[in-house]
């Protein structure tokens, strides 16, 4: 059971995470972990609520400052304004929200550079070593989590980071000639409805309805590690997420709620 | 929706959450005036800059009513997710622009545990009270521990940058990190 697991790592990862203070290595470690162990893991969600809570105590500590005027009747109205038009597959990539996200455009997010997942990369290694979070030196077969921090660890991974806002991440580790790739974030909402995530690739330029399926992945406690199959051979490959039905679709239904490049 | 002014203020966070995933206006502006001012105090904290935290105010609001189902209540309070959104959006901008927030960080707000409650007459007693407790909460923590978690909460700084501005080993920032927010739960622990 998750509940009998060592949640030390866990813990001090989530007080990072509600301090904002987790770097993409750690980052990945949690939202690996958390997977681990399942959205049912009650030592998992008592840790997440509890430090959010407890966080919180710095912004309540604080003097409340009143609202210049106006201020509330601009929200609404900015409230029932429609939303602004997002994707085109034919542009470089523009950041939009993934649900769970806010959805105003702001400035894009550049991809993290391949030089700070160097970091990541040890430190994948290092609990494949180590054994540090408990599960991986775990004796049993060789779970999702561990398979995607071997991939991860192997000289030659690359990381293609989608635009996202509000502390959440997703990020593609692929290497360049393969086809097996991993998807992997945090901070994700479930999507509604029984509806899945789906990951889309195509070359530069590549229509809409000419995007090939990567696979579909749902968020566990918020965070997803999941293969995926992507051919990123052709520089500038795209990668795109959208939402689907269960199961997924064999074509994208709507545009992506964000996009990247390889 | 037929619902009046009345059972909405008594209306829980959650309750009020509830009402803003169907539409309900009302519920959102509650909501708003609720948790808007510590918001802004949260975001005025972090950004120095007040037009900045108006905008990241307004912004982390109108996530949750355009995307209210990314609230979940297993994963905490509603206030603590608003102020986790808030935070988010806060660290994020002054990361993207340390330039230009050093250029303003001459003049250093007051410690907000050596704030005095009692002197603040305009705010809402249960704000009051909680703000009461959370300065309590921070005051039980070792000074040194404290000052690990305001620099990373309120500056928005890595720990790394934490050891090498006070000159403490990394690991002691890790561990006084660690301890600080384990005892913060602790002593915040109140049921959600």
């Amino acid at each position: 059971m998750s509940a009998e697991r060592s949640h030390d790592r866990i813990e001090e990862l989530i007080a990072l995470d509600a301090l904002v203070g987790l770097d993409e290595a750690e980052r990945a470690e949690l939202a690996a972990a958390l997977v681990e162990h399942g959205d049912d893991c009650p030592v998992c969600a008592e840790l997440l609520a509890s430090t959010a809570d407890a966080a919180a105590a710095f912004a309540f500590a604080l003097e409340p400052a009143e609202a210049p005027d106006g201020a509330e009747e601009r929200l609404i109205a900015a409230a029932s304004a429609r939303p602004v038009p997002t994707f085109s597959p034919a542009a470089a990539p523009v950041l939009t929200p993934l649900p769970g996200g806010a959805d105003e455009p702001t400035k894009e997010r550049r991809p993290r550079s391949i030089g700070r997942w160097v970091a990541a990369v040890a430190v994948a290694a290092a609990l494949l070593v180590g054994g540090i979070s408990g599960f991986v030196a775990a004796p049993r077969a060789p779970s999702g989590t561990t398979q995607f921090l071997a991939f991860a660890a192997q000289p030659g991974t690359r990381f293609a980071s989608f635009p996202t806002k509000d502390g959440s991440s997703l990020t593609v580790a692929y290497r360049p000639g393969e086809t097996n790739a991993w998807i992997f974030g945090s901070g994700l909402q479930k999507p509604a409805g029984g509806k899945t995530y789906q990951l889309w690739w195509g070359a530069k330029g590549t229509p809409l309805e000419g995007m090939h399926s990567a696979g579909v992945f749902v968020p566990i406690h918020g965070n997803v590690v999941s293969p995926v199959t992507v051919d990123t051979s052709q520089p500038g490959t795209l990668l795109g997420i959208t939402i689907e039905p269960p199961g997924g679709s064999p074509a994208p239904t709507s545009p992506p709620i964000t996009a990247t490049t390889v | 929706m037929d619902v009046t002014v009345g059972s909405l203020e008594e209306a829980s966070d959650r309750e009020l959450v509830g009402r803003v995933t169907a539409g309900d206006e009302d519920a959102f502006r509650l909501l708003f005036r609720r948790y808007g001012p510590v918001a802004r105090a949260l975001a005025l904290r972090v950004v120095r800059q007040p037009f900045l935290a108006e905008e990241i105010v307004q912004e982390a609001f109108l996530a949750l009513w355009r995307h209210p189902a990314s609230y979940r209540d297993d994963r905490g309070s509603v206030r603590g997710w608003l102020m986790a959104t808030v935070h988010h959006r806060a660290v994020d901008l002054v990361r993207r622009e340390e330039a230009q927030r050093r250029r303003v960080d001459a003049a250093d707000p007051p410690d907000a545990v050596t704030q005095d409650v009692a002197e603040d007459v305009a705010e809402r007693a249960d704000l009051k009270e909680r703000r009461a407790a959370a300065i309590a909460a921070l005051k039980e923590l070792p000074q040194e521990q404290r000052q690990v978690l305001e620099m990373m909460y309120y500056q928005g700084k890595s720990q790394s940058q934490i050891a090498a501005e006070t000159g403490l080993p990394l690991g002691t920032v890790k561990s006084r990190t660690l301890l600080a927010m384990r005892r913060l739960r602790a002593l915040i622990g109140e049921p959600s």
